[in-house]
């Protein structure tokens, strides 16, 4: 097909379009319906009886925060490589995945720090359930937004997208599971989350090459 | 574009006729005089059209289109690596142990080749001979045939495969 007939083509009959809000309004809509769902969460499965403690523990408080800053970092991010030419630095797309090392590291310290202890209420498959049950809604949501979008980079877009929706999933679950043994919050609720954002990264990868 | 967005047919094809140029002279910097800039330029456009909602009108227009082509450019190299690659690993394994000597010529049977060359179809026997006998390169035949560039490659191995299954007595190929 020549240049001239596919322009005639893709002009002819073409419709007004609406042109999409800015990541940042899509991103902000994206951390309501996020924080809904952790609040539907928590009203499902109660807030963890030790919260008194927990929020008197400056590393709580920091690895929350650090979980937080993951979560809205990654939906921004996500959100903007879906329009061509906002993400114009490389760099930007590992500022989640650098707080979510950070955090990681925090935990690891805390491991480190109190000594290991895996004890028997160490085990906490069920954390797992609870991050991915609370994620997969936000999950489909930021899928679906950056869907109507138009990404370039699969690859960092949905890994991103499922960084952002597991963190928001293991933040309910921070605030659900009562369990402070540090070793079981680095491997039920760190690694997890970690984990399942690299096999997303891995098989979109797969996906956009056999496109 | 602001007009596109409104639904303006002429001033969206003005667009994309200037886009036109302007990807051309985009790939053709990033990966030089290749035979591919062409599909790297309609790959475009019609990102270019498919993603038109995501363009802000607050927003500078360059860095937007420049994002798409670049990624289409990339998107096409890579296929074309790709094809190229499978196509010289194909070659390497029906490639005939390379006659050596004159007299190696005599084993080949020349009138059964002519045979064989002159049941393909007129267009495909000018590829054919173009690509393996004139050196021509698939870009030029491709024009001179009104052809895509790739529906020229496709004829091109079909036309081989039919030579093949000809000389080794397989019959004629209904394709």
């Amino acid at each position: 097909m020549s240049h001239e007939s596919l322009i005639a083509e893709l002009a002819s009959g073409i419709k007004p379009v609406t042109p999409l809000p800015s990541p940042k309004v899509r991103a902000a809509r994206w951390v309501l319906v996020a924080t809904l769902t952790v609040a539907l969460g928590l009203a499902a499965k109660g807030l963890r009886q030790n919260w008194e403690m927990a929020l008197a523990d400056p590393w709580f408080l920091l690895t929350v925060a650090l979980i937080l800053a993951t979560g809205v970092a990654a939906a921004m991010t996500a959100m903007a490589l879906s329009v061509p030419g906002v993400v114009r630095a490389s760099w930007m797309k590992w500022v989640p995945v650098t707080l979510m090392l950070a955090w990681g590291a925090v935990l690891a310290a805390e491991v480190l720090l109190a000594g290991t202890s895996w004890r028997a209420e160490s085990w906490g498959v069920n954390c797992l359930w609870k991050t991915w049950g609370i994620a997969v809604g936000p999950a489909a949501v930021i899928l679906w937004l950056a869907g109507r979008a138009a990404p370039l980079d699969w690859r960092w877009t949905g890994g991103l997208a499922a960084l952002a929706s597991l963190a928001f999933g293991v933040l309910g679950t921070e605030l659900i599971c009562p369990v402070s043994v540090h070793a079981h919050v680095f491997t039920w609720h760190f690694l997890p989350v970690a984990v399942t954002t690299g096999l997303t990264f891995l098989g979109v990868t797969l996906w956009a090459r056999r496109r | 574009m602001r007009l596109a967005q409104t639904g303006d047919e002429s001033a969206y094809a003005e667009l994309l006729a200037m886009l036109t140029t302007a990807t051309r002279h985009f790939a053709r910097g990033r990966v030089g005089g290749v035979p591919w800039v062409d599909d790297v330029v309609q790959e475009t456009l019609v990102s270019v059209h498919r993603a038109r909602h995501t363009w802000d009108p607050a927003r500078p227009f360059a860095p937007w289109f420049y994002a798409i082509a670049s990624h289409r450019t990339v998107d096409v190299w890579r296929r074309e690596r790709r094809v190229s690659s499978r196509d010289e690993a194909r070659d390497v394994l029906e490639t005939p142990t390379p006659v050596t000597e004159a007299g190696d010529y005599d084993d080949v049977d020349m009138v059964a080749v002519r045979a064989a060359m002159a049941a393909l179809p007129a267009r495909q026997r000018d590829i054919v001979e173009g690509l393996k006998l004139r050196d021509e390169s698939v870009r030029h035949l491709a024009a001179r045939h009104g052809m895509s560039e790739s529906a020229v490659k496709v004829m091109a191995h079909r036309g081989y495969k039919k030579l093949r299954k000809l000389l080794s007595g397989e019959g004629d190929d209904p394709s």
